[in-house]
């Protein structure tokens, strides 16, 4: 379905860190090793509210080869951090705000002497009375986390005239949906190694977000930007939840205190306890449609929990609430959201932010309102769906770039080939999604540079993260289109600050959408000089010259060409250099304070998800059998990668729906490892089916726009239908455990 | 407690290293023998991440203590391509797109390793089940299990 | 660089039964035995199980291995599993699929295969989880066990090995030797497993079934069950009703409830008691079934 003819794009090929990653010779935090360094550990509070009455670590620093332990006092800069907030200590000063908050930390010869040293560390509390619920947070009289009020964020959209809407509709469906909270359970435990090299705090990590840390750890360090440098290493997943600060500012301290290079290395544990969660959330619901299916209006109320500090909080309460009624149109909405804090473990960006959690509100309701209707669940939703020039809720209007309908189609398309006709205790479930690609309605620029070089081969320099997702190999991709060379000839510098140009974060599904269009902007600076300098050559307009395979011709005859060494030799000749530098920022509005009303994103990305389940309905065991999704991507820069992120998604989804779940108690993980928190194995996985739609539009580069959260999310509601669809019966809460299922089963 | 001397194969060479006998196979690895493909993702055998083969069968190298892998013959990934030349597998998670973090790969390449080496031919459901101590986050498994399918020529 | 310590304990490796004898007589206390690791090289670590003394079983090569006795005069034949047998040796061992299916039937469904090859029988057994994957198994095989001491050896039946949760009744300087299960030829055995993962997990509920018929009547028939109580349990009230009644899916259903009965299964993380107990009934009556489609 690609509208373009394109050279490089559309097809697979080789990821960029494959070869590295498949000799083992790619190195890992954990893996860097440096003369004279030190190891670091964090001595972490046990409680999940309390101040510090007494900390004594005069026994640690008895011991030999420890080499120091700091505080909050020895910080040289400040003592706050966090994505969009600053709300969270470096190391804490006022109070203890939960269970894993950073109290001291400590380098020392060996990893076994720093955590002999943290066990030799000593700390009396005064207790303050935790705060663990929405409802605790709310009382008035309870206490305080952050400041005057427990409530985080406050969020209201509307739209239309929602009760006249409603008394108007023929059908209404009501539902309340509760999804608990979620570790990422990257492979990799956070990591790091800092140094400093000619007065530079060089800071090596595992993260998705090299720019952001480096402002992180220089505010703390009290240093210019520019004496920072934060380099981003092969990252094994992230997921989200290597956005936030972990090791980062830790280690500069350590090291500049030292003056000695030091490296920390989470434990599976540590990790767990302290990266950011899944937001658990609730979401109260209220669908009405006319008897014919069209809906007219949907209110919905949310809470969140974002734990103790905000992370990135702020921008999953905003996304959960544009996206709450889903990939429909809608003309009366109203949302009202209520996120708070708690002395509960951090919640921040993972995969979706709040988009998955929503999606099995808003799928919930499309299920229950086809049974009332007595519709056909994917009728209903085609009926429903949004399309070129449908007007949102926030009250954009959508361009041509909707692929939602092609994705409920060829999904049910491929159902009809491969699912087995139900038997009894099996199922079916639809589940959509819709996912604004980039920050939501604030500014998340990108930039890029590029050289091509004499022998025509390509430096190519993004802030982007690759975090294994294959960003480098979609930028080199997206060059290569751009230039008209091939993919082999570009090379990827990424995430190094001292290096490349600020990126933004891996998140947000943005990286192919945002500095896929700096990438081509630099290059379409580049080429600039290149096509003027072919132009001269050839005695042909520059207009009229096309790159591509490593030639430039013109459109007119393309007998009048030069190779791209020809080209290269040209421009040494006449000294001329092919550099460009290209920075993109989606076109989005602020939205509105008390309406939402704006434009909250540039583009779109739709999918459909059809799962078949069977439940084993005297042991409440859930068995995916099968998961068909289809993703409107615009266009696949790299249809293998587009592919393995739909079923990487897909198991993920899975985990949600079926079997993951944090448990905590007084603010406290109970299961922060492989053996009590269990993600997919490879004998869970179902049969899997990605399909790939292809509506481009104008805003991406060469009309992609992105893959990464969009992959998972439709997977988790389409899963619950089907189970809902096997045994007759609703699902308001996830995980669908088999204790849970037996308990609906048993009524 | 004491050092002791411990030999054993490391990638087709024989090495002897001074060491404590009850330093994890996976630090000894890393630490003494740069073996770093060697990944440690879990500390409690779960994930996988830090399987190297001895003689031949697959265990996670942080159950296990130096002492134990005495006269033994351990291959980690950096023992796999000979000569610079690739092993089949490897080649096969390349072109099937099977790698995505890479965290998992090292353990998950030698898990397929030591399954092809005993059944060159394996079932899906072989595939599955060798592969199942091996925990991937970023890929679904399922491009996995196309490598796999692959070395083996099915 | 200071180099790394050794953690509090002394690791050895005894290459016999006389060195180890003379190792237990010196270490008066905190001895452990490491056989294949997979759980005490963790808690060792984390600091949940600490010792002075960690003695790697594993120079006692004569500990693995297994081997038939064939049928004598008056004596029945068994096979004897050397309690540092790998829990894949079970797995693949095929005297024990043809005449014992039900113990590599649980082998193969614990933990991960690099576990399963460190992981060794007389360490599941000794390690004392009600879970135990291989205890069921083995209750229902009537298995018994050869233990070992610098004082001497002795046998008991496997059931009475487990005190509670974690607790076993062997000496502080007793090892598990030998595993023996005497060989039924006309039985039927089988193994099952509840918990929410398809591969490493470890169980809510597992189960093991033996059985013999007699002129389509059951003639002998054991139940085991694992997470029903604090440690492995015999359903021994199911046996009896079972035995002499005709084989069928309504008996065993019956039988399941009685199992329910006598069980007492705690809350815990994983599962809740309720659910246990509901999902007893149907564990116990599959792995009849299973066992059954096994006679033929």
């Amino acid at each position: 379905m690609a509208l373009r003819d394109l050279a490089v794009l559309g097809k697979a090929n080789v990821k960029k860190d494959a070869y590295n990653k498949i000799t083992g010779e790619a190195k890992f935090a954990a893996d860097l090793k440096f003369d004279h360094m030190l190891y670091g550990g964090v001595f972490r509070s046990t409680v999940p509210h309390a101040t510090i009455k007494r900390f004594d670590a005069s026994k640690a620093l008895a011991l030999p080869g420890v080499a120091c332990v700091l505080t909050s006092k020895d910080i040289p800069g400040g003592n706050r951090i966090g994505i969009i907030l600053k709300d969270e200590p470096v190391l804490v000063d006022d109070k203890i705000r939960r269970v894993g908050d950073a109290i001291a930390i400590v380098a020392a010869e060996t990893q076994e002497l720093v955590e002999e040293a943290l066990e030799l560390m000593e700390v009396e509390y005064d207790l303050l009375e935790p705060i663990l619920s929405y409802e605790d947070a709310m009382r008035e009289d309870s206490a305080k986390v952050h400041g005057e009020t427990n409530l985080h964020m406050r969020k209201h959209l509307e739209s239309g005239d929602v009760d006249a809407a409603f008394a108007q509709c023929d059908v209404i469906v009501e539902g309340t949906y509760t999804t608990n909270m979620l570790s990422h359970m990257f492979i990799e435990p956070d990591a790091g190694v800092a140094r400093i090299e000619d007065g530079v705090i060089t800071v090596y990590a595992s993260t998705q977000n090299a720019h952001f840390d480096r402002g992180e750890v220089a505010r703390t360090m009290g240093l210019p930007n520019n004496k920072v440098r934060v380099v981003q290493v092969t990252t094994g997943g992230g997921f989200g939840g290597k956005l936030d600060i972990s090791v980062q500012c830790h280690l500069a301290l350590l090291a500049n205190a030292t003056g000695r290079p030091v490296k920390m290395v989470r434990s599976r544990k540590e990790s767990t306890d302290v990266s950011a969660k899944r937001h658990p959330m609730t979401m109260k619901a209220k669908t009405g449609a006319t008897k014919d299916g069209k809906i007219q209006a949907v209110e919905v109320f949310m809470t969140g929990d974002t734990g103790a500090y905000a992370s990135y909080g702020p921008a999953v309460i905003v996304r959960a609430v544009v996206h709450c009624m889903g990939p429909y149109e809608v003309p009366n909405v109203r949302v009202d959201a209520d996120f708070v804090y708690t002395n509960n473990p951090m919640c921040g960006a993972f995969r979706g932010f709040g988009v998955p959690q929503v999606s099995v509100c808003h799928e919930g309701q499309m299920n229950a309102l086809a049974k009332a209707l007595n519709m056909d669940p994917i009728d209903l939703r085609i009926l429903n769906a949004q399309r070129p020039g449908t007007v949102l809720a926030t009250g954009q209007v959508l361009d041509e770039a909707v692929g939602f309908i092609e994705t409920l189609q060829e999904a049910k398309k491929k159902a009809a080939e491969v699912l087995d006709t139900c038997k009894e205790n099996q199922g079916v479930g639809v589940g959509c999604m819709w996912y604004g690609v980039g920050n939501t309605g604030l500014p998340n620029p990108a930039a890029a540079f590029v050289e091509v070089l004499p022998d025509a081969s390509v430096n190519l320099m993004v802030g982007c993260a690759d975090i294994g997702q294959g960003s480098s190999t979609v930028m080199a991709a997206i060059a290569a289109e751009e230039l008209g060379l091939s993919y082999d000839d570009i090379h990827v510098t990424s995430a190094d600050t001292m290096v490349t140009p600020e990126g933004g974060a891996s998140s947000a599904s943005r990286q192919t959408f945002i500095s896929g269009n700096a990438t081509r902007i630099a290059c379409k600076q580049a080429k600039e000089t290149l096509a003027q300098t072919a132009a001269n050559f050839l005695n042909v307009p520059k207009e009229d010259l096309i790159f591509r395979n490593r030639m430039v011709y013109s459109s007119k005859d393309p007998a009048i060409k030069l190779t791209y060494p020809e080209l290269m030799a040209e421009m040494k000749k006449w000294g001329k250099l092919a550099v460009g530098a290209g920075a993109y920022n989606p076109k989005t509005t602020y939205l509105d304070a008390k309406t939402m009303a704006g434009i909250p994103y540039e583009i779109y990305a739709y999918g459909t998800t059809i799962a078949q389940v069977e439940v084993d309905t005297s042991t409440g065991e859930v068995d995916v059998q099968k998961l068909i999704s289809a993703h409107d991507v615009g266009q696949a820069v790299d249809r293998e990668m587009v592919e393995g992120q739909i079923e990487g998604g897909m198991v993920m989804a899975q985990g949600f729906a079926v079997f993951e779940k944090i448990e905590h108690e007084k603010g406290k993980i109970k299961n922060p490892i492989f053996s009590k928190y269990l993600i997919p194995t490879a004998m869970d996985v179902p049969e899997i089916y990605p399909i790939i739609v292809e509506c481009p539009g104008e805003a991406g580069p060469f009309g992609a726009k992105g893959v990464g959260e969009p992959a998972l999310i439709p997977g988790i509601p389409a899963i619950t239908n089907a189970v809902e669809n096997a045994l007759g019966q609703r699902f308001f809460e996830l995980p669908l455990m088999p204790t849970e299922v037996m308990k609906k089963i048993r009524g | 407690m004491d050092k002791i001397k411990i030999s054993f194969i490391l990638n087709d060479k024989p090495v002897t290293v001074e060491t404590y006998p009850n330093k994890r196979v996976v630090d000894l690895l890393r630490e003494d023998c740069e073996c770093t493909s060697v990944k440690e993702g879990c500390s409690e055998g779960e994930c996988g991440a830090c399987t190297v083969l001895v003689n031949g069968t697959p265990v996670t190298s942080c159950l296990m203590l130096a002492g134990q892998i005495e006269g033994d013959s351990i291959l980690t990934l950096e023992g796999l391509s000979k000569d610079g030349e690739l092993d089949k597998l490897q080649t096969s998670f390349v072109e099937a797109g099977a790698v995505q973090c890479g965290y998992c790969t090292p353990g998950m390449v030698l898990s397929a390793k030591a399954l092809l080496m005993k059944n060159p031919h394996p079932t899906h459901e072989e595939i599955r089940r060798a592969l199942s101590g091996n925990l991937c986050r970023c890929t679904g498994y399922t491009k996995i299990f196309k490598a796999v399918d692959m070395a083996a020529g099915n | 660089m200071i180099e790394q310590r050794g953690k509090g304990y002394e690791y050895c490796r005894p290459g016999s039964w006389e060195e180890l004898a003379a190792i237990l007589c010196k270490a008066e206390a905190g001895v452990m035995f490491l056989a294949g690791g997979t759980d005490l090289a963790v808690d060792l670590r984390t600091g949940k199980k600490s010792c002075a003394h960690l003695v790697d079983l594993k120079g006692l090569t004569e500990l693995q291995g297994i081997a038939e006795t064939a049928a004598e005069e008056g004596k029945k034949g068994e096979i004897c599993i050397g309690s540092l047998t790998s829990i894949h040796q079970l797995e693949i061992n095929p005297l024990l699929q043809e005449k014992a299916a039900a113990l590599p039937e649980a082998a193969c469904q614990l933990g991960s295969r690099q576990v399963r090859n460190r992981a060794t029988l007389g360490g599941n057994l000794a390690n004392a989880s009600p879970t135990a994957d291989t205890a069921a198994p083995l209750l229902v095989l009537d298995a018994f066990l050869e233990l070992w001491s610098p004082s001497g050896s002795r046998h008991i039946p496997v059931e009475d090995l487990w005190q509670k949760a974690g607790k076993t009744f062997l000496a502080a300087d007793e090892i598990i030797r030998q595993i023996t299960l005497p060989l039924a030829p006309g039985r039927g055995t089988a193994f099952m497993k509840l918990g929410p993962r398809q591969a490493m997990d470890i169980a809510i509920i597992n189960a093991a079934a033996s059985l013999e018929l007699e002129d389509g009547r059951i003639s002998q028939v054991r139940i085991a069950l694992g997470g029903a109580g604090e440690r492995p349990l015999r359903m021994k009230q199911a046996e009896a009703f079972l035995l002499g009644k005709e084989a069928t899916a309504e008996h065993f259903a019956q039988a399941g409830v009685l199992a329910a009965q006598e069980s007492s299964p705690r809350s815990s993380r994983r599962a809740s008691r309720e659910y246990r107990l509901a999902t007893i009934p149907v564990l116990t009556e599959r792995v009849l079934l299973k066992a059954l489609s096994r006679l033929s």
